[in-house]
């Protein structure tokens, strides 16, 4: 098993006549991505791959259903694609661009909250069920580089060091269920506290391990969702950027969610809480996979 | 994000119909007088930089005639304030308060919306609100759109405390202020305090607008009022940074994220934007602060790679470099390596004496290797090798050779 995405889920690529998106389309399919269709308006009637193209996403999900787009559509362009196929009913929607405008994340999520959309991103690498299937472009041409299958699920707020993270663990021998990349931004559809239910309900995970940042209150969340013992399975929790304590307001590293704004969201805190929740909370990225194994040693027993 | 100067954010509360007390700004004291002149009564001079706590630094001062605006500019030009140097004052009609509120429209990252805070206790910094006063401020998630309901506003205000004519000008003027958030792609829009005047008129003296400069596509009047230093935050762009914009200004497909610290001595181009906070925080726990934080996302960066090491390199005082990044995807690192390279040799680095680390992996390590290797010295790391590992060692070999 895995959550949201497996051999199976049928998925559509919006924005695929583009170079990114025809070359993550290649590995994507090479892996084992069962992608129907792609859109790309304008351009209706033409293949990529061997994919049907379609003008929109009514006409492509007539024509073939499907149970997730994934957008390659730069940061201009993803209010009208995401607010697309929201309007089309895809239950899962996976934004990858970087530098979505605010008011358009609150536009696309707030019709998604209000459709019963699941929406990942803006700013998602991606996600991955290893062995089954990749959105995005997360693994690259080689997934198995960096994942195997196994009991752990991974949910980060940085693409970047998600695979960090699996690479890490599958060096150690333990691999994964499926690793989610929520995205860097302040205004994200799917934080920690939104898949830790699906991962805890998911019989082939047995941990899982979250990467958190400076900035909101995801990580505060998921505490008190581990602190309310919905959550059995281990959770081994990292939150980087207590340096940022230190420097001036207003610096940020590229994620605009991990601007400290106001005082809250310091990683200091987010730490003492999930501590407190129960999770396994490391100071050294080095101790991730450690923790991990023991969790699951003790798990087992 | 981008921090306005006061007089540009005046203008779009104004644009936006919201009363503003009237303003001008002067670059020199015989300007101020002027504009004191013709405002007419006692004004306010404040020093017209992108940066907050003006009135605790002094940078505010009330002026009753116009040659003691002259002398209020005199003062505060030429000053510098929070990292800002201060090149013009705005001279802005002094607004008689009866009553001082506080409001701001910003974003929510729960409620993934936007999130009006309201107070009837006006006048202090929103830090101290927030952290004392917590009990009086109105904090209300509301759904994005175009518009902010008036029935919303009077809800927010009435929660707030108001009662009668103010509650209903208060909210009225809110939605206004919504507005203005909204059409001008904002990230905040600040006003503290919002007075109400002698005669009950409901005002803005003054007024802090930031706006998202991931919208700018669509926004080119703000080509006229970002001044470049103020998405910093806390103070201009050093020549480095500035430097930097140039080499990221050619070519639009990838950006540069750069930030520089006067008291590093490591360059830090580590790129990724967990990677970079996680080996920040490292390299302070080994009690070594980085010189620079380095980020570039994908596109033909190699040039850029080339520039960019060349230009930080170039930087007085340093005693060594780390570059790499988080294991990349799809990324072919060789092409970054080849940058870094070719930097080096130009310079004609001996990694010998100035210590080089690289901790590069994903597609393309094996020819990232051995483009390396052409540099004597240079220690590299694949994803064998953590990246706090890479930063110990980078910090172990400038100690070692003693610098």
């Amino acid at each position: 098993m895995s959550i949201l995405l497996d051999g199976q889920s049928r998925v559509l690529v919006q924005g695929i006549t583009g170079q990114q998106a025809r070359t993550h389309l290649t590995y994507m399919v090479k892996y084992g991505t069962r992608v129907v269709g792609g859109v790309s308006p304008g351009k209706g009637g033409g293949e990529v791959g061997g994919i049907p193209v379609f003008d929109s996403v009514r006409s492509a999900v007539r024509a073939c259903p499907a149970d997730i787009a994934v957008l390659f559509i730069p940061g201009r362009g993803v209010r009208d694609a995401a607010l697309e196929a929201i309007e089309n009913g895809i239950p899962l929607v996976v934004i990858l661009a970087e530098g979505v405008p605010h008011h358009d994340s609150a536009d696309i999520l707030r019709r998604a909250r209000f459709n019963g959309i699941r929406v990942i991103g803006p700013n998602s690498q991606g996600m991955i069920s290893p062995g089954k299937a990749k959105l995005g472009g997360t693994g690259g041409q080689f997934p198995e580089r960096m994942y195997r299958p196994g009991p752990v699920g991974i949910i980060s707020r940085s693409g970047g060091m998600g695979g960090e993270i699996g690479s890490a663990l599958s060096r150690r021998g333990i691999g994964q269920s499926t690793y989610v990349s929520i995205g860097g931004d302040l205004l994200i559809g799917t934080a920690f506290v939104d898949l830790l239910p699906l991962f805890e309900a998911d019989p082939e995970t047995r941990a899982v391990v979250l990467f958190g940042e400076p900035g909101t209150g995801h990580e505060e969340v998921a505490a008190e969702e581990i602190a309310s013992r919905r959550i059995t399975k281990p959770v081994v929790a990292f939150v980087c950027g207590e340096a940022l304590e230190g420097l001036p307001r207003g610096m940020s590293f590229g994620h605009t969610g991990s601007i400290i704004t106001r005082g809250l969201g310091s990683p200091t805190r987010k730490k003492q809480l999930l501590r407190e929740a129960g999770a396994l909370v490391p100071e050294h990225f080095d101790e991730i996979p450690d923790l991990v194994a023991q969790a699951l040693a003790g798990a087992q027993a | 994000m981008a921090r306005l100067l006061e007089h540009h954010s005046l203008d779009l509360l104004a644009k936006g119909g919201v009363a503003v007390a009237p303003y001008r700004a002067a670059a020199d004291p015989e300007a101020a007088a002027e504009a004191a002149r013709a405002l007419g009564g006692p004004v306010v001079v404040k020093a017209l930089v992108p940066t907050g706590g003006r009135g605790k630094a002094g940078a505010v001062k009330v002026a009753e005639t116009p040659a003691a605006a002259a002398d209020a500019a005199r003062e505060l030009l030429g000053r510098t304030l929070g990292h800002f140097p201060v090149t013009q004052v705005l001279v802005q009609a002094m607004v008689d308060i009866r009553e001082e509120y506080f409001c701001a429209l910003t974003f929510d990252s729960m409620s993934r919306s936007p999130v009006v805070l309201f107070s009837a206790a006006g006048g202090v910094e929103v830090e101290d609100l927030v952290r004392h006063r917590a009990d009086v401020l109105v904090t209300r998630p509301v759904e994005p759109g175009p518009d902010l309901p008036l029935f919303l506003a009077r809800e927010i205000v009435e929660s707030g405390g108001l009662i009668g004519q103010h509650l209903l000008d208060v909210a009225a003027t809110l939605t206004r202020l919504y507005r203005v958030f909204r059409t001008n792609d904002a990230f905040l829009v600040e006003v503290n305090p919002l007075a109400v005047d002698e005669v009950g008129k409901v005002v803005a003296p003054s007024a802090v607008v930031v706006v998202d400069d991931q919208a700018h596509f669509r926004h080119p009047e703000w080509d006229q009022l970002i001044d470049p230093g103020s998405s910093n935050g806390w103070r201009p762009l050093t020549p480095l940074e500035r430097r930097m914009r140039e080499i990221d200004a050619i070519d639009p497909g990838s950006a540069i994220r750069f930030n520089e610290f006067a008291d590093g001595r490591i360059a830090c181009m580590l790129t990724g934007g967990g990677s970079g906070l996680l080996t920040f925080d490292h390299f302070l726990r080994l009690g070594e602060m980085p010189a620079t934080t380095f980020d570039i996302t994908p596109g033909k960066v190699e040039e850029k790679m080339y520039l960019a090491t060349k230009s930080i390199l170039g930087r007085p005082g340093l005693a060594g470099l780390i570059a790499g990044g988080n294991i990349t995807n799809f990324i072919p690192i060789d092409v970054k390596v080849r940058g870094v390279v070719r930097a080096l040799k130009d310079l004609g680095v001996d990694a010998r004496r100035f210590p080089v680390v690289f901790r590069y992996a994903g597609p393309g390590v094996e020819v990232a290797r051995e483009l390396a290797a052409e540099v004597p010295g240079v220690e590299f790391y694949d994803e064998t090798t953590s990246l706090e590992l890479a930063v110990e060692r980078i910090v172990a070999r400038v100690r070692q050779a003693g610098l």
